[in-house]
Parts: C-alpha cells; structure tokens; sequence
C-alpha cells in the first residue's frame, strides 16, 4: 500500500528541503503572504500569532536561511542578496527555559541570567550563517573576519582578546559560556551556584553588536536585514517574555524580530525592570494568521487548499497537473443537492420503502399526535396522508417542521393546518414558489437540518463530504485541511478505493474519515490549565446545538454559533470562555450584533467547524442561538453548572416532540 | 552480546525481600505516606534506628487524613512542590545533617518520579555511606487499565531539577525516549512538548503483573496515534521492576541512536513504573550528565491517593555510585 501523501502534518518534522518543497503560498505564487505579511526586510518587530497547525512554523522556517540557500540551489549569498534579509530560525523549546526559574533566585537574578544566556543562544545562529558564508566565499574579501572579530570584542565589558581569533574559536567561547551557566543551573538546586556568576555585555550589546560587527566586515550584504524568527514564544514564561520585549523596545540597526507564538502565547507586553510596556502599532506589529487566512475569502482559500493538496501528491510520486487541479473535487463523492437531496433521501429510506414502512418521521409524528393531542386517530391518518410527497422527503419533512409549528392540538384545527401545508407543498413541488411559499422559506433555511434528521431517524450516519465541505471543515487551518485527508484517505484506501489513484471517494470513506479528524482535533487540543472545566463547556455547547438540530421544531436553522452578554458573564466563565477561544475551540466572530432588549454588545462565537462533525451538528456559519445570562454562566463557570441540566431543558423543551404540544394547567394553552 | 557499559549496571543486581530482617543497619528510612497497603505494609516491617513519613503535597491530605498515622510515627510535612525544594527540606526535616556517614533507605513506592530523580542526585552528590531503595509492586491496580493515577490538569511540562543538561540550538536530531506506561494523558503531553524529537518507546515486559502489559497497550492506544506513532519510532521491551535493566536497556537505545546517524539533543521521560524512573535517573547520572540530555516530565497537579490494591513482590536496590 503507498504511503499516505497527507503524513507528517507538522512543519517541526520536515526537513529544510520538505519545507520548500512543500511550501505554498496563501496569497500568490511569487510569495505574497511572505512579503505582505512577514515583511521579514522590515525592522519593525512582528509578533506572528495563530492557532495550532495555521501555518506560522512553516512559514517562518521558510524564511530561514536554511531553506532560503536551497531555493537559490546553495548559494546563500545570492539569497541572502535577493532576499534582502538574513533569516534566522529558532526554535524557542530546544531552549528548555523552564529551568530559569526558582531554585531560591529572585526573579531579577533569572531575568538577568535568561538574557544573558538567551542572547547567546540567538547570536549562535547567526554566527552558524556566518559560518556558512565565510565557507561560500573562502579566499575572496568577501567577508572580513578580523574586522568582525574585532568589532564583537568591543561587545564585552570585559577584555576577551585572548578567547577567540577566528569564529569557529568565538562560537566555542560562547558555547563555553553557555554551558557554565547549564552547569550552574542544574546544580543551582543543591546549592548555590550563581554567587559568582560574571554577566560579560550588558543585555542586547552582543546581538545587535554582532549584527554591526557584521555590516561593518561584509560590505557586499551589509543592507541585509538580520531577522531573528523566534517561534514557539509560548514557552517563555511572562518574566522571560519581558526579555526579547526589550529587545524588540530596544532594537538596533538592521536587527529585527519576528515572533512566532500560539493565540494565548503571549503573556506580557511588559518589558525588564519594570519598564514601560511596548506599544502595539508604533513598536510591533501583531497578525492573526488564522483570521488572516479565514479573510482570505472562500474562493482564494479553496485555492489555497488546493495546491496544498496537489504539492503533497506530487510530492508522493502521484501526478497532479494543472488541470486535475482544477478538478479535484470530482474524485470526492458528494450528495447530489438536487431537488432537495431526492435522490439521496431516497437512497436513505430505500430500506423503509421496501419493506412497506412508514417513513420515520411520519411514525413520529403519528406517535406524538396520539398522545400529545386531542386529535382522533382518523383524523391523524388523513393528516398524514395530506402530508405526503413521496418523491420528495425533504418537502414532506418540511412540512411536518411547519405542522409542528402550527401546533394545533384540536381536529378541526388540526385538519385546516395540515391542509394549508399540503397545498403549499403541492405548489412548491410543482414549481409555484410563490403557493409554495412556506416551503420554500423553510427548505432555503433548514434542508441541511432536515436532511441531517433524515440520516439520524433512518438510523445511518450523518453524511459529511464532498470537497468543499472539507475545506470548510478545515475553517482555514492548513493542519487541520491535512488531518482531514490523511484520515480520509486512510479510510479510503482500507476500503480498497484506490484514492487519487483513479478511484473516487466514497461518501461513506470520508464520513468516516471526517469524524476521525474531528476526533483528533479534540484530543489534540488540550488547555494545559483548567481542560476538563474547559471541554464540558465546550461539549455542553455542541449538545445544545445538536438538540436543536434534531428537534421537531429547531428555533435557528443550521446552528453552529452562540451570541452572550460578556458584561454579564461570572470571572470564571469568562477565563473557560477565553481559554476556548485561544485552544480554537471557539471562534470568536467579531462585529456581532446588539442585545435587542438592552441594547447592550453582544458577543458571538462558533463552535469550530472542525469538531462539528462529533456531535454532527452544522458546521456552516449560518443560525446563532442568543443565550440569557443564567444560561450562559452555567455553561462556561464550572461553580454554576449545577443549574445547567434545568436551563438546558427549559430552553429546549420547547422544541422537542414532548413539548411542543404542551399545555399550561392553569390557562389551558400551549405554553 | 552485552556491552562492558551494560554489565556495569547490571552489577548491581535486584534482590526480592522475602525477610525484612535482611535490611539490617539501617541508619534512616524514609516512606512517602499514601493510601496504598504496600506503602503502609512496608513502613511497618522494616527496622531502622529512624523512620519517617514523608507527607507530599501532591497528595494533598488534610489533618484529619493523616489521623491515620500512629503517633509514634514521625512524619515530615509542609513540604514544597518543587521536587529539588522538597528533597532539601525533607532531608532536613529527617535531621540528616551528614549522609556520608550514614546507611540511607528509602521506600519509592509513594514518591514521584520526580522526587525519584532528585534523591538520587542528592545522595550521589553527599556520598551516602549506602543508599538501597526499596519498591514493593501492587498486587493489581485499582481499575485496571481504566487506573488513574493523576487528577485533573497538567500543571507544567518541564525539566526535571538536576537533570536540565546542556542542550544545544540544534534540533535537527532530537531524541525522546519514553517510557510507556498507564498515563495516556501524561504521555500526550510529553510527546507534544517535544513534537519535533524521533521517539523511542521503553515498553515495560515483562510487566509487573501479567495482564498489565496488555493493559499499558490499552492505554498507549488512547494516545492520539499520530504522535505516538510517528513515522521512523522505535520500541523496545524491557522489565518492568529491574532499575538496571532499564538502564542498561537505555544506554543500548542511546548509543544505538548515537550510531545510526546522531543525536542533536536527548530527552528522556519516564511514565511506566518507578524503578523505571530510577533506571533512567541511574543511567543519567552514570553517562548522559552535562551533556546535551535532560529528563523532562509532566507534573500534574495532583495525584491519586491509592492506585493499587494489596502487597505483591517487594524489591531492594542497593545503589552504588
């Protein structure tokens, strides 16, 4: 069996040649998402922000160095002068900077030592370009060493002409410095082992120095911007983050910083001492790249989608030319909409037709009308009957929704209603939308519902396929776009389709498929604070939703979104709430609309398209459900979630088949 | 073939107690109080001029838990969460001014791997006179495979004290070693933590019991498994309850990788039993200190109070430096 084209999802596992390869750019083919948003010539600082899997390590690892010399077949010269800048990847994990912290040290002294040590861990990057360059162009005076030499001793406070004459020796030397400080560090626990430890240049002097020391020795390529691409910023602690902060305030010459970091990864705009906190806009520039992405527009993101596919099948030996492309989405089964889904609808109740049953929403609907109402069983049997399209199961489900809004408790009622229904339906069936016009509205607002009810009352699995509705799923996350076919395609070929190599796949493959990549995305995502507070709300969200889907009288069509008043919101609701968002678990929708009551802002979130397929409810950005306060502190604060079963009902039982047609003791009337 | 660096860990050999009469000289004892009766059973048996309780915040018991605790019983509380800040303290508190003249024992049944690695750094770096651990196996766990033995939240993803290393900024060819075991939200969060590294699984067979080494699949399987099984892992078996075993076990993955192309930076994290935690912290402390290798761990907040159930093998592990 060929290997699945869609492994190895992660940037941090490829190799530099797999992450030039494998590149594709969002915005263009002449890397406008590198130019426009990274801006990596730029010295205004960047703070690159995004969720998990949206791309920000492989678009800041093919900006380095690395993977720059290969695009320019190992000349990095010749990069680094078409480029304009020099990239330099860091990967701030290998770091390990937990162990800068306690060990009975006060927070200035681990500020101090961080730096110190953290500046050289920067400027060993460089000097490795360095390295390469002086290797490039050996014997030409390309690149004057003594000059660098001389011009980095001056970044000491201290006289280091004796430790290093050429830059392997003054790579070393830091090398040295650093593992004293490693050394001091894991003892520091037993005992004291910083009481003597000399910080030899005052913070910033060595990286922005070596950068001049550089300019000055290599006039070919001194306008090159030094770009330091620090990523993974989320493992910094707050104290640590005050650090490059300063740096960034404090920045120098052609020095700059783009930070890469998750959507909660940034802690702190503080900077050391206590200084000012650096201001966004005039010191840093900060992007969203999901939001980014998302604003691409459909049409530039199924683009996008697309030639990421078509990179990583070619990439794994199967052609894909231009031109299959372009038609990608034919080798995905999808359900034919016309007609409301018949043809589909048909197939589902295939069995049940067969067999001469009654269709499962009929059964229902007799079951509720006997005993909910006053209706005679007669009467039921014309009501139904009335009821009846048989060539059109969406229309005929449409029309029980519309029954069921009516509510008519009584016979005669009852039998006006059903026949109003029946003649609108006769009419949009026969192409009279205007007669039809109740079935139009609710077909244009809930076929996606009704269908999804259809699959659930015929016992089989909600469908999710078809080309788009995966890009949709991936809601702009390149990660999430490769899971989804990875596990498709894993299905697939298990069910010996032959993916991509001829054969199509099937509906039931990338159900299957989906719903294992929504799987992984909740196991993946995990808070590493307050996680099981955090997905019981986010689970008792999507209940909601999927109850209102398959209810017999959903209030919002296609529900995927919630709107609550923030100001009203308990401190622990809010932190559950921001946590959701930051672990993409919600998406806040942003310019949401007013409380019709008050006024008052309210504030919209999705529930993540990816996720939506486990507990099969909509993953279109269509209806949003408005939750009061009460409701909306029990969901997210975990102290109110004792009163969540009670609300929940109360706010969905009017829905539901038992309590549509309930009546009030005292009145007599419906509630 | 065994290597002459194997043999040297496999000097020092297990040895099951089948009287505690053999423990003799004992000059202080130390047990981490839990709810397990093999915790409890073995702080009874054994015979030494001091025995203490040490009480972890980890478990977080209140006073009136502790009222199970005899009177004559000398317990160590208030201790730090910070695993090197509870070592000192602890040893403090036990009133061991001088380890070098003194025969130490030590009960790891109830510790955490954690604590497992600093008290053998700190009896290393003080010269104990003798150092012999003891570790007693459950007869069974509480729930089987559905057992869990830490409670909600992961405080922290980190390196353990003492054992942080020199990495480098290279991180071309990293390395995880981790040994599998009942945890499968614990192991998730360390194969994140370092997504980028190659993965080698220390998978514990023979296990403690004969049904547990099914029962770690179990749990390896509720792993995400795309990342535990990464393109390229390895896996390797090894004893469940034999410290140096394990470490031998871990010197020959190690120097295997070293062979077969390198390693940029090396992480070890062990997640099985405790004798596999000191197996790693023996080989660490034997071949990989100050070079660019560090032991990480995810530190839950809390952690069940008794995980097992009845008293199984009990094991001493002399440990000589």
């Amino acid at each position: 069996m060929m290997q699945n084209p869609f492994d190895t999802p992660k940037a941090s596992h490829f190799t530099a040649d797999e992450i030039l390869d494998l590149y594709v750019d969002a915005e263009g083919d002449n890397e406008e998402l590198v130019n426009g948003l990274l801006e990596p010539t730029s010295t205004t600082p960047l703070r690159l922000l995004g969720g998990k899997g949206s791309g920000k390590t492989h678009l800041l690892r093919y900006c380095s160095h690395s993977v720059r010399r290969r695009k320019y077949k190992g000349d990095l010269v010749s990069a680094i002068k078409s480029d304009g800048y020099i990239g330099l990847y860091v990967d701030s994990g290998a770091l390990n900077a937990q162990k800068f912290f306690g060990k009975r040290l006060e927070r200035e002294q681990w500020q101090s030592i961080f730096g110190y040590y953290f500046e050289m861990w920067l400027v060993h990057h460089f000097l490795a370009v360095m390295k390469q360059l002086s290797d490039q162009v050996d014997g030409e005076q390309f690149f004057d060493t003594g000059v660098f030499l001389s011009s980095v001793r001056g970044c000491f406070d201290v006289d280091v002409s004796e430790k290093f004459q050429n830059i392997d020796e003054f790579s070393d030397y830091l090398t040295a410095l650093r593992k004293d400080v490693d050394y001091r560090s894991n003892n520091a626990a037993l005992r004291n082992t910083f009481e003597d430890l000399e910080i030899l240049f005052s913070p910033g002097r060595l990286i922005f120095g070596t950068a001049e020391a550089f300019r000055s020795a290599c006039p070919d390529i001194k306008g090159a911007t030094v770009c330091y691409m620090i990523d993974e910023v989320e493992n910094f602690s707050e104290l640590q983050q005050t650090f490059f902060n300063s740096l960034m305030r404090f920045r120098e010459g052609h020095v700059t910083f783009k930070v890469g970091a998750r959507l909660y990864g940034i802690l702190t705009n503080d900077t050391m001492n206590e200084g000012e906190p650096i201001k966004r806009g005039s010191e840093f520039v900060e992007v969203h790249l999901d939001d980014h992405l998302r604003d691409l527009g459909e049409a530039a993101y199924r683009n996008f989608a697309t030639k990421l596919i078509a990179k990583r099948l070619n990439q794994s030996g199967i052609n894909c030319s231009t031109e299959r492309e372009q038609n990608l989405s034919q080798e995905f089964e999808s359900v034919d909409p016309a007609n409301d889904y018949a043809a589909e609808c048909l197939k589902i109740l295939g069995s049940t037709d067969k067999g001469g049953r009654e269709r499962p929403y009929f059964k229902k609907l007799r079951s509720t009308l006997s005993n909910k109402t006053n209706i005679t069983p007669n009467a039921i049997d014309d009501i139904i009957e009335g009821l009846k399209c048989e060539n059109h199961p969406l229309v005929e489900k449409a029309s029980v929704l519309l029954f069921f809004r009516g509510a008519k408790r009584e016979t005669n009622d009852a039998i006006a209603a059903a026949q109003e229904i029946s003649e609108s339906a006769r009419a949009y069936t026969s192409g009279d939308k205007a007669k039809g016009g109740k079935h139009v509205r609710v077909l244009d607002y809930y076929k996606s519902d009704l269908l999804a009810q259809l699959y659930r009352e015929a016992r089989q699995p909600v469908a999710y396929c078809g080309f788009d509705t995966i890009v949709t799923l991936s809601q702009g996350i390149p990660r999430n776009l490769l899971m989804l076919l990875k596990h498709i395609y894993r299905r697939s070929s298990f069910a010996g389709e032959n993916p991509f190599e001829g054969g199509v796949i099937s509906k039931e493959s990338q159900t299957d498929g989906i719903k294992d990549g929504a799987q992984w995305f909740w196991e993946d995502a995990q808070p590493e604070v307050n996680a099981a507070s955090v997905r019981l709300s986010v689970e008792a969200i999507a209940r909601l939703f999927r109850t209102v889907r398959y209810s017999a009288k959903p209030s919002e069509p296609a529900l995927s979104a919630f709107s609550i008043r923030e100001s009203e919101l308990t401190e622990n609701a809010r932190k559950t709430l921001r946590t959701a968002e930051n672990w993409s678990y919600l998406i806040h929708i942003p310019h949401s609309g007013s409380d019709k009551n008050t006024e008052e802002r309210r504030y919209k979130y999705q529930l993540v398209p990816m996720l939506a397929p486990k507990w099969d409810v909509s993953y279109a950005r269509r209806g949003t459900i408005e939750l009061d306060d009460d409701f909306s502190n029990a969901l997210f604060d975990e102290e109110r979630r004792e009163n969540l079963g009670v609300l929940f009902k109360k706010r969905t039982n009017p829905m539901l088949e038992s309590g549509i047609f309930k009546v009030d003791a005292n009145q007599g009337t419906l509630l | 073939m065994i290597s002459s660096a194997e043999l040297a860990y496999l000097v020092d050999a297990k040895q099951k107690i089948t009287n505690f009469d053999d423990l003799n000289n004992i000059d202080v004892f130390i047990s981490a109080f839990n709810d397990s009766e093999r915790v409890r059973y073995v702080f009874n048996e054994v015979v030494a001029k001091e025995k203490f309780w040490w009480i972890l915040p980890e478990y977080n018991y209140s006073g009136v838990d502790l009222g199970v605790i005899p009177a004559s019983d000398k317990r160590v509380e208030g201790l730090p969460e910070n695993e090197a800040e509870l070592i000192l303290q602890g040893v403090d508190s036990s009133g061991i001014t001088d380890p070098s003249n003194l025969d130490i024992c030590i009960d790891i049944t109830g510790f955490m791997r954690p604590h497992i690695f600093m008290l053998l750094k700190f009896f290393e770096t003080q010269k104990a006179k003798s150092l012999t651990i003891l570790y007693s196996e459950p007869e069974r766990y509480s729930r089987g495979a559905d057992t869990s033995f830490s409670l909600k939240d992961i405080q922290d993803v980190r390196q353990v004290s003492g054992y942080e290393g020199s990495h480098i900024p290279d991180t071309s060819k990293d390395v995880l070693l981790l040994g599998v075991g009942y945890d499968h939200q614990l192991m998730g969060q360390a194969i994140r933590f370092k997504e980028g590294a190659r993965l080698l699984q220390l998978l514990s067979l023979p296990s403690l019991a004969a049904d547990m080494y099914q029962e770690s699949l179990i749990r390896v399987d509720r792993v995400d498994t795309d990342e535990l099984n990464p393109p390229g892992r390895t896996e390797q078996f090894c004893s469940a309850n034999d410290p140096f075993l394990v470490a031998a076990s871990a010197s020959k993955l190690y120097h295997r990788e070293l062979r077969n192309g390198g390693i940029t930076n090396f992480y070890l994290c062990p997640l099985a039993t405790k004798p596999q935690a000191l197996g790693f912290g023996l080989f660490y402390l034997r071949e990989l200190v100050d070079t660019a290798s560090s032991v990480i761990f995810p530190f839950p907040r809390r952690y069940s109070k008794e995980t097992s159930k009845g008293v199984g093998r009990i094991w001493r592990y002399p440990i000589v430096f």
